[in-house]
């Protein structure tokens, strides 16, 4: 139990200590919030946590807390910090203890953010059931523009599906018609009827009958719209189906790595600035990545809300 | 005695940046302090004392020269443990309490829980900081930090103790009691420097004195021949007023020049001493 005394023990304690209040009233903030917008989907209610943005504030507070309060109470975070000689002496190595503190934050983050993302999915209506969702990538041309055209998208592995999702952007029109796709696999049509797109980045969701997928073809029937199917734009949905509560609990994991990335930053940056300069970098670091969408938590979020397993 | 600290030309010179030129904090020193021996460093504020310890203590890497302590460089890790350093900043860590920060300073150096444990409680006790063990560290008064600091210095049962400003802030009593903890360690065979403004301590407590003046060594040496004057007293008590003039007469006829007669006291911190002492005794006998 060494490491209970340790920077890592004193840290994660400390971080309980004092950013579980804040994410707590964070959640309650959240889940108040979240009831006043009521946010549905007129096509689908079970996504209707797709829509909500209050998933996001109680565990970016969360993170935010944990790595203020490890780099605060590390007199080594950041220089000319008063007791940073004594700690320093003590704790011997490469990195001084910073190791060890961001693990304290994180593992602290993990046990602030666990019970908030399991109480607040299920309270913003998180589909009860996850399914993994597979990417099928095209190699060469990414675009259907005439009749007769077809783009083949492959999956690494073979994948037990029953649903298909699609969402090309759209170009600019040449005519009226909207454009009609089929959609096949190894020859044999996976749809009745061809699908229709007529906007930009919308969702089409197929059902289809459950079977073994290993590539899909999409052939433009007709129509007057040219698609562009980006990465992701095509994507498979298995049939294994896996809990809410354990996708919820991989969503609290991965906000942690958002931390890591924080604290090494501002262990990096506090080699030659000062607190509030670590400070600011640290709250900089995870308001971009948990506000601005730039790194994979904003889509992890939206992926727990839409029922896709993180995995 | 063997040598605990030892050290040959030692320099420490801070480059200069932009219009701020280099300082020579340290010139080149020579030190040598034996096991057992408690070595009192003084001098006015920026005349080297901290960099000094800094050095000893594995913190502040010298420009030039050699320093070994317990026969190492003071970086070693196998020093961590058997040498403490007192830092005469705050202490880190203020949002724990005393007891958890000597668990913290005690899991560093390599100290089993249990005998952190025990070591803990008992300095606690004899620092007498058992009333705030609960606590945070932020809120003790100087006083009381300087005597946890010095709680954490002692816990591993150090071989070398390098303290900057250990009694700072402190009241008589506790003065005293720290005073009374380094004398102990001492005499188990730890080597003590210690830098200092309270002279009055330094004086009772350490053997030998290190002057330090602008980096470099202005005096060094026991305290008795420092401060040894050419004249001798002859202290006596029972005697009347007509006895001590026979004896001021008989010291003029033999060609002492200057013969004074005073009644010697005693120093105030003698006086807090004895205050602390009784005081105790009365709470032992309640």
């Amino acid at each position: 139990m060494r490491a209970w005394r340790g920077p890592f023990g004193v840290t994660m304690r400390q971080c309980l200590r004092e950013a579980s209040l804040p994410a707590v009233l964070a959640t309650v903030a959240a889940a108040l919030c979240h009831w006043l917008d009521d946010p549905t989907l007129a096509e689908d209610t079970n996504s209707a946590a797709a829509a909500t943005p209050w998933l996001t504030l109680p565990l970016f507070v969360a993170a935010v807390g944990c790595c203020y309060v490890a780099a605060r109470t590390w007199p080594t975070f950041s220089r000319r910090r008063g007791g940073a000689d004594t700690v320093r002496r003590v704790v011997r190595g490469p990195l001084g203890g910073r190791g060890a503190v961001a693990l304290g934050a994180t593992a602290a983050q993990l046990v602030i953010c666990l019970p908030i993302a399991l109480a607040l999915s299920a309270w913003v209506g998180v589909p009860p059931i996850a399914k993994r969702h597979h990417r099928a990538a095209c190699d060469g041309s990414k675009i259907l523009d005439r009749a007769g055209a077809s783009l083949r998208f492959d999956l690494s592995s073979p994948v037990h599906a029953d649903a298909i999702q699609l969402r090309p952007r759209a170009s600019l029109p040449m005519g009226p018609r909207s454009t009609r796709v089929e959609v096949t696999s190894e020859g044999s049509p996976l749809t009745t009827e061809p699908v229709e797109v007529e906007a930009s980045l919308e969702l089409i969701r197929l059902k289809i009958a459950a079977r073994e997928l290993t590539e899909l073809t999409l052939t433009q029937v007709d129509g007057d719209i040219p698609l562009i199917f980006q990465p992701g734009s095509v994507v498979i949905v298995g049939t294994d189906e896996s809990p809410r509560w354990g996708n919820a609990a991989l969503l609290a994991l991965f906000s942690c790595g958002t931390s890591i990335l924080a604290l090494t930053l501002g262990a990096l940056l506090g080699l030659g600035a000062g607190w509030p300069t670590v400070a600011s970098s640290i709250g900089v670091a995870q308001f971009i990545q948990w506000i601005s969408g730039v790194g994979p938590i904003d889509e992890a979020i939206l992926a727990l809300a839409r029922g896709q397993w993180l995995l | 005695m063997a040598t605990a600290i030892s050290a040959k030309q030692l320099t420490v010179t801070f480059p200069g940046r932009g219009r701020r030129p280099a300082l020579q904090a340290l010139q080149p020193l020579d030190l040598d302090v034996k096991r057992g021996q408690v070595l009192g460093v003084l001098g006015p504020n920026g005349s080297g004392k901290t960099t000094l310890l800094r050095v000893l203590a594995g913190l502040q890497p010298p420009t030039s020269g050699e320093v070994h302590v317990l026969g190492e460089a003071p970086t070693a890790r196998a020093l961590t443990s058997r040498v403490a350093y007192q830092s005469e900043g705050p202490l880190p860590l203020t949002t724990l309490s005393a007891p958890e920060y000597l668990a913290f300073m005690g899991a560093e150096i390599g100290l089993a829980n249990e005998v952190c444990d025990q070591r803990a409680a008992g300095l606690l006790a004899r620092l007498e900081l058992e009333h705030a063990r609960r606590r945070r560290i932020s809120t003790f008064s100087t006083g009381m930090s300087k005597r946890l600091a010095l709680a954490a210095a002692l816990l591993a049962e150090p071989d070398v103790l390098l303290l900057d400003e250990p009694t700072a802030g402190l009241d008589p009593f506790g003065s005293a009691t720290v005073m009374e903890l380094l004398r102990e360690r001492a005499d188990a065979g730890a080597a003590i420097l210690m830098a200092s403004h309270q002279l009055l301590e330094v004086e009772e407590s350490c053997e030998e004195v290190l002057v330090l003046h602008n980096g470099t060594v202005h005096k060094r040496g026991p305290l008795q021949d420092l401060l040894a004057k050419d004249e001798h007293a002859l202290i006596a008590s029972g005697l009347d007023d007509d006895a001590l003039a026979e004896l001021r007469d008989q010291a003029e006829a033999r060609g002492a020049s200057g013969v004074r007669i005073e009644r010697p006291r005693d120093h105030l911190f003698a006086l807090f001493r004895k205050l602390g002492r009784d005081r105790s005794d009365e709470e032992r006998q309640t």
